[in-house]
């Protein structure tokens, strides 16, 4: 199959991909950039480990093709904190046990760090609507709950602090 | 958590590490995205397959 240039910008960096039409966004994340923060944990856009930021606006990329993403700023949880830091989610998913095996935490964090954005003083009811496309088997989703609503605390103190 | 329980770092100083919740060192590398998953694994000439195993037998 001819393969189609693609042009995008992940984690702050400018990259060229070459991909086949029928190549899913993720597999472009995980394969050519070995960005493997994104799980495939369904491939049918259920379970929401493959969520990543595009242009602003969480995205299943399982769900996309790679060359929907042509001119896409993409960010992924590899570029929400510094190499060996944490972030205020990150820190707080660990504080307050949001993750057990782990594997739908890359997901979960980066769907929530859009929601904070989106809704910056959300009430449990706004993280639970907010967070359904995120399946977890682990947790039983009480603990991922308690950790955003710990770090959107956080986040808003330190926002008063600043001001 | 009831009122009568009292303050977490009260409790925890308390306590010197006892009868609390510590924080998970794998926490550290999952919740970055580098837990290193069986699937995130990348060796040169690697090849995906997969087998579909039936039993002969149910319950064998």
């Amino acid at each position: 199959m001819t393969k189609m240039k693609v042009n995008l910008t992940v984690n702050g960096q400018a990259h060229e991909v070459e991909a086949e039409p029928r190549q899913l966004l993720i597999h472009l994340l995980r394969e050519d950039l070995n960005l493997t923060g994104p799980h495939i944990g369904c491939e049918t856009s259920h379970c929401g480990a493959c969520t990543i930021e595009m242009d602003g606006k969480s995205v299943k990329a399982c769900t996309v093709f790679a060359a929907q993403a042509q001119g896409a700023d993409i960010t992924t949880i590899e570029g929400l904190s510094e190499p060996g830091t944490l972030n205020v989610l990150q820190e707080s998913f660990r504080e307050h046990h949001g993750l057990q095996c782990g594997y739908c935490t890359p997901g979960m964090i980066t769907r929530a760090h859009r929601l904070l954005q989106e809704n910056p003083t959300p009430t449990e009811e706004d993280v639970r609507f907010g967070m359904a496309g995120n399946l977890c088997r682990c947790t039983g989703y009480q603990n991922i709950v308690k950790s955003i609503m710990a770090a959107a605390t956080e986040l808003n103190s330190a926002k008063e602090a600043a001001e | 958590m009831n009122d009568l329980s009292p303050d977490r770092a009260e409790r925890s100083a308390k306590l010197k590490g006892l009868g609390h919740s510590r924080k998970r060192v794998e926490d550290q590398r999952f919740t970055q995205g580098r837990g290193n998953y069986i699937d995130d694994m990348k060796m040169p000439d690697m090849l995906f397959g997969r087998w579909q195993l039936y039993r002969r037998h149910e319950n064998a």
